[in-house]
């Protein structure tokens, strides 16, 4: 399939970081429009690439899936043992809604 | 000797020799160790002796594990005394901060980890303590992997052994550094794009990218899940040999593991390279190439053909996209994979406000600048409206590079190049331009496309400072690589070179408080 023409590398950094889950700072804000315009802009390149007789190749290309058995686990301590807070055997989150 | 093209600034005379212990190559401490010479405890020590002399001007590791180290030469001792063997057994290395260790903290040089001490151990480094291989330590990295140059640790940089104002390379510069400046007698990197053959030509010893699949990624910390992979970091190509064969194979907990039989690879390295055919790649002799890196490279052909290999051209117009499909695939699976960091099960936290503020709060708080770099790129890459111009189309010409790839080694035994473009940086030099730290990897990131494996080898040195003979080769052929590594080696003395760390040097990073 033919890709269309690259969006222009002009982007909006706040929505990506909100995306993200990121906050930046005012000054990683200003260098990360600068430098992301000047990977976009250079990434644009493959709208030309003839890709035509390529098939594509992603992630989970060979992947070999085990038997559906069950096996040993990370005890529940273990699995914990990082966490920020717990209770009773879980992880402890905020509440999602006051 | 053919290659030799520059001074030798900062290079010793071999310095090898058998009163010291930390330049004996894998196969020289195994042989020492089996004679009974010396003892697993006592080669651990002097490495921890110069662990201590000299780290602090290098800054190789992140965290040094003496007591895990002690434990594990006294173990590997008493298990030759009892008749076991073995190429590994009591010999010292270093393994990047990025492979699980369970009880000692792997921060994959982030702030993010840098209290985190896993509950197992990943499948490579639990194969090489089966092995009996000993543990000195967990070394320094470019945060997640992400970086060329190891100056985007959160934690310290790491100085190039062989001009300390300069970059080991990265993101596995703390092992490259750690083996060339004998604080281990080999390592353990990885790659994504190139971060063990980089590093590796950058500290002049020879790092080797496995096949995609070869070495579990089980208990390796992700950055671009389809790319990643680990491999040795070693002094000669008879000891890649050695480490791959250990830690190599099957892992029925990585589903991306091929089921391919791991050869004995030290038969491959029979010295025999006659008939071999070396695909030289037009697209790896442009002009972005320093013409001294590109005469030493070409003097290393010379040897290898000198000694019955057969020149082959061959051509893959689409090397060109390489940079740019790397930093969209590897940024979108970054941003995917990297998104598991929620500041509630591991890692950095935050105690103010709801769930998504503590959420967000930790993130920013706990990931370096390059890496929010990256997953904004992918986060870009993957979102509504661009993921067909960005990451799709990415994928498309990543099934193209690695069509072509196999159409090259059709042609060819082994496709033969540059592995960087010049020499070692400057620490700083490149810290303000993302994208000419990119381009540092142009030779490296298109094999990782393609899945294939391949490494960089010492073939002289410019300025003073190492760089490497890249060799790729097909998928799961890394005897093939290993046997031309091995034999160019035969017929040249880099390998031989050590660099001598000056010892009035400031230090690189604080002394050390954090060790296991």
């Amino acid at each position: 399939m033919t890709p269309t023409a690259p969006p222009s590398p002009a982007f909006d950094i706040d929505a990506l970081a909100a995306l993200a889950r990121l906050d930046l700072t005012a000054a990683e804000r200003e260098r990360f429009r600068a430098q992301l315009g000047d990977v976009l802009a250079y990434v644009a390149q493959l709208a030309e690439a003839p890709v035509g007789e390529g098939s594509a190749v992603g992630q989970g290309a060979g992947v070999r899936l085990r038997d559906d058995v069950v096996g040993p686990s990370l005890p529940r301590a273990a699995a914990l043992a990082n966490a920020a807070d717990t209770l009773a055997g879980y992880f402890r989150v905020p509440p999602m809604r006051e | 000797m053919s290659g030799e093209t520059t001074a030798t600034r900062n290079a010793t005379a071999p310095s090898h020799t058998d009163a010291d212990p930390t330049r004996w190559s894998v196969a020289e401490t195994a042989a020492q160790l089996r004679s009974g010479r010396t003892s697993s405890l006592a080669v651990t020590e002097v490495y921890l002796a110069r662990i201590a002399a000299d780290d602090e001007v290098i800054g190789a590791y992140l965290t040094v594990t003496a007591d895990v180290a002690r434990t594990q030469a006294r173990s590997a001792d008493a298990r030759r005394t009892a008749g076991e063997d073995g190429p590994l057994l009591g010999v010292p290395y270093a393994l990047k901060d990025l492979f699980t260790t369970a009880g000692v903290r792997t921060t994959a040089g982030s702030r993010m980890l840098a209290a985190y001490v896993p509950p197992d151990d990943s499948t490579v480094y639990a194969r090489l303590s089966a092995a009996g291989a000993v543990l000195l330590g967990k070394t320094n990295m470019d945060e997640f992997a992400m970086g060329s140059s190891t100056e985007n640790s959160a934690f310290h940089p790491t100085a190039n052994p062989w001009d300390i104002s300069r970059v080991p390379g990265g993101s596995s510069g703390g092992s490259t550094a750690a083996v060339a400046a004998g604080m281990a007698a080999f390592a353990i990197g990885t790659d994504t794009g190139g971060s063990i053959r980089q590093p590796a030509a950058l500290c002049g010893v020879v790092g080797l990218k496995p096949t995609y699949g070869r070495v579990s990624r089980r208990g390796m910390v992700a950055f671009a899940s389809s790319l990643d992979q680990a491999g040795p970091i070693t002094r000669t190509a008879k000891d890649a040999a050695a480490v791959l064969r250990a830690v190599a194979g099957l892992d029925p907990l990585d589903a991306t593991s091929g089921d391919v039989d791991v050869p004995d690879y030290g038969s491959a390295l029979n010295g025999d390279v006659t008939g071999l055919r070396l695909g030289i790649l037009d697209e790896y002799f442009t002009a972005g190439l320093d013409p001294e890196v590109r005469a030493a490279v070409e003097a290393a052909i010379d040897v290898l053909v000198a000694a019955g290999a057969v020149r082959v051209r061959v051509q893959m117009p689409s090397v060109r996209y390489a940079v740019a499909t790397y930093y969209l695939i590897a940024t979108a699976e970054c941003s995917a994979n990297l998104a598991r960091y929620d500041g509630f099960r591991y890692g950095a936290t935050s105690d103010t406000g709801g769930v998504w503020e503590r959420l967000t709060a930790a993130r920013s708080v706990g990931f370096g600048e390059e890496v929010k770099r990256r997953i904004i790129l992918g986060t870009n890459a993957l979102s509504t409206g661009y993921f067909d111009a960005y990451y799709a189309q990415a994928t498309r010409v990543r099934g193209l590079i690695r069509t072509e790839f196999e159409r090259a080694l059709d042609a060819c035994d082994v496709i033969v190049g540059p592995t960087v473009p010049s020499p070692a940086f400057r620490r700083g030099e490149k810290m303000d331009d993302p994208l000419a730290m990119y381009l540092n990897d142009i030779y490296t990131i298109a094999l990782n496309l393609a899945g294939l494996p391949g490494a960089s080898v010492p073939c002289g040195f410019v300025a003073g400072l190492p760089i490497g003979l890249q060799i790729m080769g097909r998928a799961f052929d890394e005897a093939s690589i290993l046997r031309i590594a091995d034999a160019y080696e035969a017929r040249t003395a880099w390998s031989t070179r050590a660099p001598a760390v000056p010892a009035d040097a400031a230090r690189i990073r604080p002394p050390r408080a954090l060790d296991a």
